[in-house]
């Protein structure tokens, strides 16, 4: 009997080595297979990271438990390779082959990198990347150096290049974090801003720790990671978060009489005149019958009337949602979510910053925190599991109050979890 | 990266079951169904259907008996990337009653004949299909007027013997309904599970079903 159970016992402690969480593996030259010594190998968004040793291997252990990590593999004078990893297919033995960069001959490109860089865009680069909340205040680039700015005229957007990694110290949340900045975007005309990149996150100090639990944690509770669990674990309502869908319909007849004028159809001076009767738009699309000179659907009032309306009307569903309707499916460890049009998501456990208010020149009293979310593809689903980890990451947009705070600056690891459960 | 999906139809359907997918930035290229050789194994069948694919690593999509096919396409191909809606994946994934017909030959026993003709058996059998509407009714009975026995039986002999072995090393991803009554979702493993889909998802829930696809596809590029 004894002997069946060290067997059992064995068995056991068989299966449990055999599914540890590691990766390990060696980096080569993809043309001449050398090693690559040096070459930095790390688990994107977590602070899983190491350096590979003198005959190109590395070892990584105890790796975050989520079915769509990423493996990047990059050293300098190398493209960077990326590989996808399922935690549940590990342990995992790769073979990364790098490819050597031929030097790219940047200096005759027709749109020359700008000359004064840093000191043109620096700015506007530093509150994009890393946001404009409080948080941002204590992050430091320590190698701005290595930014390089391109500006495109005719389409009247901004975009950034870092050669080697940036190394950026967030002593607010006390993390060092080593990105790897694939793209950087700026808008102007749509005054929108993308970036996307691998994060390499380094505890700062272990001595202070303490200091920065309550910074984490704040930085959490709110978030669109915390959204992100409640919503997995379907528990929205005790997390706090609010869920209602929004539509966003455009002013049809702005846009038409906007083309109108701009194709000089319209004669006479939209914005200078006689004073303007204004009336509520809907009443004006109503009475077109009236022979009043502002309801006349081609008068020249009736015209400063409707450019002076919104380009759209937001209209928000009474009810509240449970997880449940935005759920399509439900295969652990991980689930996918999708929606039509917008998401507004209130969390009721928090009021909007000061910070918050002035960036938006808004001069009332802070409401709770309120988001909008819509896919950029609207036919396209979110994956994400129960860290909060979600993928394909180019397809969610995020505006109001997490457009504020989704930054660098606030950034936390997959696998962060909340010290305290007190969630207020 | 091309951005052709090929699309494999199941047992006895075209290319209709997909007209109603959306995949913004993919284009979906059909392969039809060949008249199989008399007792044609699944591999050789699968060899000739791959001659159409001229892509060094393409993004197979199968239906049903359509997805077992481009699993055993897949197999002759060194990288591709694989969309299964509504189908199985290995052996043990096949309904037990499929499986012990497989054994008993009872499909060779009892072939299709004039009575899978009846009104009886179209009722059953859309039934199963989770027909939900009258024109998917039209559709399905149009698939089965059109049908040639000699590859419906073949088909089913297939599918009933098939010996899967264990599933290609390719990236897949795997959509199945958990209102399934042809192939029940208790069997299936590691796919994405649509709440209340048929055997019919793919014409009948398109937009879920193109989601999850896209949503796959933009993260395994």
């Amino acid at each position: 009997m004894r002997i069946i159970l060290l067997m059992i016992a064995c068995s056991v402690l068989h299966v449990t080595a055999g599914a540890q969480p590691v990766i390990k593996g060696h980096v080569v030259n993809a043309e001449t297979g050398v090693p690559v010594p040096g070459s930095s190998v790390f688990i994107s968004n977590t602070a899983r990271g190491t350096v590979s040793s003198n005959d190109g291997s590395f070892y990584l252990d105890k790796i975050p438990e989520s079915s769509q990590l990423q493996l990047v593999v990059s050293s300098i004078g190398y493209h960077t390779r990326v590989y996808n990893v399922n935690s549940n297919q590990l342990p995992m033995d790769i073979k990364a082959e790098l490819l050597p960069k031929v030097d790219e001959l940047d200096n005759v490109t027709v749109e020359a990198y700008e000359a004064e860089t840093w000191d043109k865009w620096g700015k506007l680069f530093l509150e994009n990347f890393l946001g404009y909340s409080i948080n941002a205040r204590y992050c430091r680039i320590m190698n701005t150096e290595d930014i390089r700015f391109r500006y495109y005229k005719k389409t009247n957007r901004l975009e950034a290049i870092a050669d080697k990694p940036l190394i950026i110290e967030n002593r607010a949340l006390g993390y060092r974090i080593q990105y790897q900045m694939e793209q950087f975007e700026v808008k102007f005309k749509e005054k929108s801003s993308f970036f996307a990149g691998y994060t390499l996150f380094q505890e700062l100090n272990t001595k202070t720790k303490n200091r920065w639990v309550n910074a984490r944690e704040k930085a959490y509770f709110g978030s669109m990671k915390h959204f992100l669990q409640a919503l997995y674990n379907n528990n929205l309502e005790e997390a706090g978060f609010q869920v209602r869908r929004m539509k966003r319909i455009p002013n049809k007849e702005k846009e038409r009489v906007r083309t109108m004028w701009r194709r000089g159809a319209i004669k006479g001076n939209l914005f200078e005149g006689t004073t303007v009767v204004i009336t509520a738009p809907k009443q004006i699309a109503a009475d077109t019958t009236q022979t009043s000179d502002v309801n006349h659907p081609d008068s020249l009032a009736y015209y400063r009337i409707v450019l002076r309306q919104n380009d759209f009307v937001d209209e928000y569903e009474r009810h509240t949602l449970t997880a449940d309707s935005l759920i399509l499916s439900n295969t652990p460890p991980h689930k996918t979510f999708w929606f039509p049009d917008y998401l507004e998501v209130t969390y009721k456990h928090g009021l909007e910053s000061q910070a918050y208010l002035d960036f938006y020149r808004e001069t009332r009293n802070p409401y709770y925190q309120r988001s909008l979310i819509f896919l950029a593809d609207k036919k396209s689903a979110m994956y994400f599991d129960r860290r909060g980890n979600y993928w394909p990451v180019q397809n969610i947009y995020t505006s109001a109050w997490w457009g504020f705070m989704e930054r660098i600056c606030n950034m936390l690891p997959i696998e962060y979890v909340p010290e305290s459960k007190n969630a207020k | 990266m091309s951005n052709v999906i090929y699309c494999i139809s199941g047992l006895g359907a075209d290319e209709k079951i997909f007209s109603r997918l959306e995949l913004s930035g993919y284009q979906l290229a059909h392969i039809p169904w060949l008249k199989p050789q008399s007792r044609e194994s699944l591999q050789n069948y699968a060899a000739r259907m791959k001659q159409v694919i001229n892509d060094p690593s393409p993004v197979l999509m199968g239906v049903s008996f359509g997805g077992m096919m481009a699993i055993e396409i897949s197999r002759q191909l060194p990288d591709c990337r694989l969309v299964l809606v509504s189908s199985v994946k290995t052996r043990p994934e096949l309904p037990l009653w499929m499986r012990v017909s497989g054994s008993l030959r009872l499909n060779r026993l009892m072939p299709l004949g004039s009575w899978t003709k009846s009104s009886l058996a179209e009722k059953m059998n859309n039934n199963r299909l989770g027909v939900s509407s009258a024109e998917e009714a039209a559709l399905a009975r149009d698939y089965r007027k059109k049908a040639d026995p000699a590859y419906v039986n073949w088909a089913i002999d297939r599918i009933v013997n098939w010996r899967s072995g264990n599933l290609p090393p390719h990236r897949f991803l795997h959509v199945h309904g958990d209102a399934d009554k042809i192939f029940p979702v208790n069997r299936i493993k590691s796919a994405e599970v649509l709440q209340g889909a048929t055997h019919m998802m793919i014409y009948n829930r398109a937009a879920e079903v193109s989601a999850l696809i896209q949503g796959w596809l933009q993260t395994n590029c």
